[in-house]
């Protein structure tokens, strides 16, 4: 009921996802899951500068200044239970949005495009690049500050190295943490953490029962899917789920992103507690 | 006659020709061999990535992170660039991750032992070079129950709540050959690395790795003096962490928390001279190794008890003699040189937390000498009273009570004291017969 009241006054115009959410039917199964979840939910501090420190150098977190709606409850680095890909999929919420792999309603045609999350044009679309050799200081993995004892020429470039080498390197990423994210009508599907909405789930949350909390989480998840799309949705040649190329990826980059060993190499599992022997990746 | 002449002519100019051919084809292998090598010159020395298991097919990504179930931040990236650059740049992965044959990795699989050997060659020896010596000495000191294998980036929190001692990753990580603060140092100095060496050694690699290893020489050893003692600063200026340890006490060996001396250790040290010299940048002080751990691969850090110690008193003498410090230590006649404490607590302001009225601050010299000094701080003390409260003040010069009229007649050439009061006393005579005559005229 107060979350009815609450979308009555957020839907008009809004984002298709808080459309969905309104017309989410709950059903009494789905409430008694959610309701599990709820009270198995422990709060998670992120432990990070421990005495021991890593031993190999690592970066730093990724922090943009907009951050998903999803983040009122779920870790900056979601997924942590599959071995397998927890970690490549952590790595690719760096620039595609939750709700690009998670959003995905049946009959309807999203279109995909990068959206700022930091800067100036933060919640705006962004145009992708178009030139080829990009800038590197826009590489979204410049946040991970790495000094070693390379001589850089005066444009900050490291001496040498091969144009192509750069491109092939490069994220697509048109600004720092950019995502491609889905829109409907021109207008992105998601919200933002800041976002009235946002905040007022937020609240309700925090003073809500056991069982408004259920309900609450069992309207904003019901649109959403679980599991997200396949590697092989985006990377392959025929029908990916978006068209890589204009979203700003030169034929080369496009090429290394359609037949990637690493994508190759997952679709050999068949079970997700499988183990694989490394030497098939060279397969 | 003209015909064989002709012929001859004909044969020599044949001839000729046959050696031309020959020079230039010998012309053609020289250039071709000299081609062919220094190419293959340039391409020996190029980039050397050892990267034979492919482990960078997915681990060169950034931003493979994940939070594990104790909430640690993991991450499984490796800056491709870095490690190349790095102490560790030549060893393959599976030097150090030797198990990992599956994926996802099994975790058991992952495990370091740095006593492991790998596969690089130790160039005096040609022998595969391992850190296993170190790791027998480091095993072999007060801190030889930290981990020196069965680490794995899953551990790190178990270690960090549960092991006492310092593991050899708490102390060490994979660093650059040149570290960030020395590289403006290195590129000052060595300006010219790109256009000379870089002829020859090209990619970023030899620059990091190979040119680092060799010219960072130039500049100096790795770690300073300052280096040594904040490594051992991070557990031992932790006066929370020291005041959880353990010793044995030598005697009943029996386990027993160890006392204010011990956790205040790092600050007694900050108040000697070699602490100071060290923190002016002065690099003649000695650091905390060069005392416990002077010889060996200095990991070999042993309690003052043990007859092998650097710091046993038997062998305190040869210690502070060592690199040519207090050579004279050694000597006889100086054998008290060497009962100077460093750790004196006593150094400590008593306003610290940590045991401000310990019983051991008693044994302290300072208190031995405070004690025979105090009877004639008192005896000064009470002249001193008296001098004020009881002397001569008259013309604003002030008399010892006792004695003093050689001092003051010889050395400050002022009347002494006793004709003072002769000469104020006939004073004080002739001006009463001088009143009393007037007295009678009138």
């Amino acid at each position: 009921m107060v979350l009815g009241c609450l979308l009555c006054s957020f839907i008009q115009a809004g984002p298709l996802y808080l459309a969905q959410v309104k017309r989410a039917d709950v059903n009494n199964k789905v409430l008694q899951k959610a309701l599990a979840q709820v009270k198995e939910r422990k709060d998670i501090e992120v432990l990070d500068n421990l005495a021991v420190m890593p031993f190999h150098k690592r970066g730093v977190l990724q922090v943009t200044e907009k951050l998903a709606f999803c983040m009122n409850c779920h870790l900056p680095l979601p997924h942590r239970k599959n071995k397998r890909n927890r970690t490549f999929l952590n790595m690719h919420s760096l620039y595609i949005a939750c709700e690009t792999c998670h959003f995905r309603p049946k009959g309807i045609a999203l279109d995909y495009r990068w959206l700022a999350y930091s800067g100036a044009d933060a919640g705006q679309v962004l145009s992708p690049r178009s030139s080829s050799i990009r800038d590197p200081s826009h590489a979204v993995g410049k946040n991970r500050i790495v000094a070693d004892s390379v001589v850089n020429d005066k444009n900050g470039m490291p001496k040498r190295e091969r144009k192509n080498k750069i491109e092939k390197r490069q994220l697509l990423a048109p600004l720092p943490g950019a995502r491609i994210a889905p829109f409907y009508d021109g207008v992105p599907v998601l919200l933002f953490k800041e976002d009235d909405f946002a905040l007022t789930t937020k609240q309700v949350w925090v003073d809500g029962s056991e069982q408004a909390r259920a309900e609450l989480k069992a309207k904003l998840h019901l649109p959403l899917e679980k599991a997200g799309p396949a590697c092989k949705n985006c990377h392959r040649k025929d029908q990916p789920m978006f068209d890589l190329h204009r979203l700003g990826a030169t034929p080369q980059r496009l090429k290394a992103m359609q037949n990637n060993t690493i994508v190759r190499f997952f679709t050999r599992f068949k079970k997700d507690e499988s183990r694989i022997r490394l030497n098939k990746l060279l397969r | 006659m003209a015909g064989s002449l002709h012929r001859s002519v004909e044969e020599g100019e044949a001839v000729k020709a046959g050696y031309c051919l020959k020079r230039l084809q010998l012309i053609e292998i020289f250039l071709m061999t000299a081609i062919y090598v220094g190419f293959s010159q340039i391409v020996n020395s190029a980039e050397r990535h050892p990267d034979p298991d492919g482990c960078f097919s997915c681990h060169a990504l950034e931003g493979l992170d994940y939070i594990d179930k104790h909430g640690v931040l993991r991450s499984a990236s490796i800056d491709k660039k870095h490690y190349y650059s790095s102490l560790h740049g030549s060893v393959p992965c599976k030097d150090c991750h030797r198990k990992i044959r599956n994926y996802p990795h099994a975790v058991e699989n992952v495990e370091v032992n740095c006593a492991e050997s790998c596969h690089v060659e130790e160039p005096s020896e040609g022998e595969p070079y391992s850190h296993k010596y170190v790791v027998k000495e480091y095993e072999s000191s007060v801190h030889g129950e930290g981990w020196s294998k069965g680490l794995t980036g899953g551990n790190r929190l178990k270690e960090a709540n549960q092991a006492a001692d310092p593991s050899c990753r708490y102390c060490h990580s994979n660093e650059l050959y040149i570290g960030e603060a020395e590289l403006p140092k290195f590129k000052a100095s060595f300006d010219h690395l790109d256009s000379e060496c870089g002829s020859c050694h090209q990619g970023e690699v030899w620059l990091g790795q190979f040119g680092g290893h060799i010219l960072r020489r130039f500049i100096g050893s790795r770690w300073d003096k300052n280096d040594h003692n904040r490594m051992c600063n991070k557990c031992h200026a932790d006066h929370q962490r020291m005041a959880e340890v353990e010793l044995e006490n030598a005697e009943t060996r029996e386990k027993e928390k160890a006392g204010p001396r011990f956790i205040l250790a790092s600050d007694s040290y900050a108040t000697t001279l070699h602490g100071r010299l060290l923190e002016t940048e002065v690099m003649q002080g000695a650091s905390c190794i060069d005392c416990h751990a002077p010889t060996g691969f200095r990991h070999g850090v042993l309690r003052d008890e043990n007859s092998k110690a650097s710091t046993h008193a038997d062998n305190l003498a040869e210690t502070c003699a060592q690199s040519g410090c207090h050579g004279y230590a050694t000597h006889p006649l100086n054998h008290r040189f060497v009962k100077t404490d460093i750790h004196d607590i006593d150094m400590i302001p008593a306003v610290n937390d940590i045991a401000p009225r310990d019983p051991s601050r008693l044994e302290s010299s300072w208190i031995k000498a405070l004690i025979a000094l105090l009877p004639i701080v008192v005896v000064l003390g009470i002249g001193s009273l008296l001098w004020h409260f009881r002397g001569n003040k008259k013309r604003g010069v002030t008399y010892a009570v006792f004695g003093g009229d050689a001092f003051q007649e010889k050395m400050i050439g002022r009347k002494p004291k006793a004709k003072i009061k002769k000469h104020t006393s006939q004073n004080s005579v002739v001006e009463k017969q001088a009143a009393d005559n007037e007295a009678h005229e009138n």
